[in-house]
């Protein structure tokens, strides 16, 4: 018996079992209408959050703050050297005006070394006293890398009286600034000697006497290697150091991951049930079905079919089910999806577009042939063994 | 050649008791004769029919079929019998209801590895002329009388060209007129040098029988 003949045989019985077949289809595309939802849904709240969260490069900064004293240069030592620390340095905020072209804004200066300056722009930069780093929305302003700007900063020259000092300086280079709660304005990249500079002239000493006091802040930014990082290496810090506590974008936004890891639990449990109901229920179809044709098998295999023949017309038809359940099913689940995405979208719900992807038509797939193969196996093994003379007297 | 059965015995066991169908059958059966196997219902007629046909196989004893000892072959073998060699009539004529005429008397030829495709159709036309109801081919059974359902599952039965047939009771749900067209048509089977044998309670097929056995609780007779 050919393929073909086969194939035929089974379409004409398939067309006459409608009804059980109808039940078979209903119960398979609720099961992986389902479990498109449930894929979907959490597939699109993983990438929002990996938008959002865990691959935002701005989420890698931590801000430290001390509750008492101040935060001596070794403590800062042992942060940069810790495990998944990129780099750190202290928020030393120096308050200056960034003047070019007749406009003139209100910025602050921080000041980098040059590894901080590749933690933060990606580039080895080790920025010499007339050098500047700029927020990157300067390049809207038509500023670019060579061009100058005036830094102006206050200087002291007596108790109650001071004066505004302009330096020039050159842009070599723009970063996007990172989120961190303290750097609410523009916040400019300058070098260590610049900044000695402004303070030595903003508290009206030399730059000696800067340098000779026992450098600390009571703010240092911490920059790890990766966002998945950010919230071990804040707590460790917490506990490492007694007064220090962390402050850090990524904390508001950490729980998004585990929603996406709960539906895919919750959805993974009902889509596990509705296959385990789905077996049920389509075993017991079929051998209904079956059991009504109980008179056509013995007949074929009174008139010389094997075992084997009546085995693979079933299988044949079991498969064909089988094809036409994942069409109709991805269909429906397309649909759905459509439909959900209206939802979303009129409330305002900021998700990743709801699809389909092909992995998804897989697994549905998959999962058909599972369902169906693991529920009608072993039935259809056995009535292709019924016995003929079993079956004829009963007729 | 010929068909032999060799002291062939059938029993079953029900509740523990054994029941024994057919005792020490022995009996030859010739191509070209129309053989009849008469008895009471209950005497294991169909039974011997069954075991004739390796659709049920015999307790003990030889059963040859041209010198080659079939009562040892296993399902495959069995199967390839009534496909290549034999075929079978039943008295409940046993149409697929879903199927038309011509696609029930396709049915065998699904699984004959001798005839081509392009050849089926003029092979089922022509199985169905016989039994003159190539008119009734797109017809499904439960548009046809009994006596025509009974005249396509024969047409049915002889698409593949058979050495044997078996018929169990072909004619005990047909009218006077398609019992002589069934007849007829035996006794052609049979000229055209096969074996017809026919399991029957009709004192008119046994009148075209070359051959009538009795079967009497179990045991064969002699009558014709």
């Amino acid at each position: 018996m050919n393929w073909k003949d086969k194939l035929e045989y089974s379409l004409s019985s398939l067309s006459a079992q409608t009804k059980s077949n109808k039940n078979i289809l209903i119960i398979l595309s609720i099961v992986i209408v389902v479990f498109n939802i449930t894929f979907s849904l959490s597939m699109s709240v993983r990438d929002s959050s990996r938008t959002e969260i865990t691959e935002n490069q701005n989420l890698r900064y931590i801000e430290v703050m001390s509750t008492g004293e101040n935060i001596s240069s070794s403590i800062l030592d042992e942060i940069r050297k810790m495990d998944g620390v990129s780099t750190a340095f202290y928020n030393k905020t120096l308050s200056c005006a960034i003047e070019f072209s007749d406009q003139g804004y209100q910025a602050f200066a921080v000041p980098v070394d040059k590894k901080d300056v590749l933690a933060l722009t990606g580039k080895s930069v080790l920025l010499e006293e007339n050098q500047i780093i700029l927020n990157q929305k300067y390049l809207d302003e038509g500023l670019e890398v060579g061009s100058t700007i005036i830094l102006s900063y206050n200087s002291k020259l007596s108790e109650d009286y001071g004066t505004r000092e302009n330096k020039e300086m050159q842009i070599v280079g723009f970063y996007e600034q990172p989120v961190v709660n303290s750097w609410i304005d523009d916040v400019a990249l300058i070098s260590q000697s610049l900044s000695d500079i402004i303070q030595s002239e903003l508290y009206g000493v030399s730059i000696s006497e800067i340098n000779s006091e026992n450098i600390s802040e009571d703010r240092i930014i911490v920059i790890v290697e990766e966002i998945k990082d950010t919230n071990t290496i804040a707590k460790a810090i917490e506990s490492n150091y007694q007064g220090l506590m962390t402050s850090f974008a990524l904390k508001s936004s950490e729980g998004l991951p585990f929603f996406a890891q709960a539906i895919i639990i919750v959805g993974g449990i009902i889509v596990i049930a509705l296959i385990i109901m789905s077996i049920i229920v389509i075993s017991s179809t079929v051998t209904n079905s079956l059991k009504n044709r109980f008179h056509e098998i013995g007949i074929i295999k009174a008139i010389g079919y094997q075992e084997k023949d009546v085995y693979q017309l079933l299988l044949i038809e079991i498969t064909m089910i089988a094809i036409i359940s994942i069409i109709l099913s991805l269909v429906i689940s397309f649909v759905t999806l459509q439909i959900l995405n209206f939802i979303l979208y009129k409330q305002n719900i900021a998700l990743n577009f709801l699809k389909i992807t092909f992995i998804q038509m897989l697994l549905s797939t998959i999962l058909i042939f599972l369902a169906m193969y693991v529920s009608t196996i072993k039935i259809i093994g056995e009535f292709s063994k019924l016995d003929i003379v079993e079956v004829l007297r009963h007729e | 050649m010929s068909i032999k059965l060799n002291n062939i015995n059938k029993y079953v066991v029900f509740n523990n008791e054994k029941i024994e169908i057919l005792k020490d059958i022995n009996l030859e059966i010739q191509y070209g004769e129309i053989t009849a196997i008469i008895g009471n219902s209950g005497s294991g007629k169909t039974t011997l029919l069954n075991l004739m046909s390796l659709i049920d196989s015999a307790s003990s004893g030889e059963y040859y079929i041209d010198d080659i000892n079939v009562s040892t072959w296993n399902t495959t073998e069995r199967s390839k019998f009534r496909s290549d060699y034999s075929s079978i009539i039943f008295q409940q004529y046993n149409l697929i209801p879903r199927m038309t005429s011509y696609d029930n008397v396709k049915i065998p030829l699904l699984i004959n590895k001798n005839v081509i495709k392009s050849d089926r159709k003029s092979i089922i036309m022509d199985s169905l002329q016989r039994l003159s109801m190539e008119h009734r081919k797109s017809h499904k059974p439960n548009t046809l009388s009994g006596g025509e359902q009974q005249r396509v599952a024969i047409a049915r039965a002889l698409v593949n060209n058979p050495k044997i047939v078996f018929a169990d009771e072909p004619t005990g749900n047909v009218d006077r007129n398609n019992e002589q067209i069934i007849l007829s048509v035996f006794k052609e089977l049979a000229k055209e040098g096969r074996a017809v044998i026919i399991v029957t309670h009709s004192d008119y097929v046994m009148d075209y029988a070359n051959r009538v056995y009795k079967l009497i609780n179990g045991e064969i007779e002699v009558v014709k």
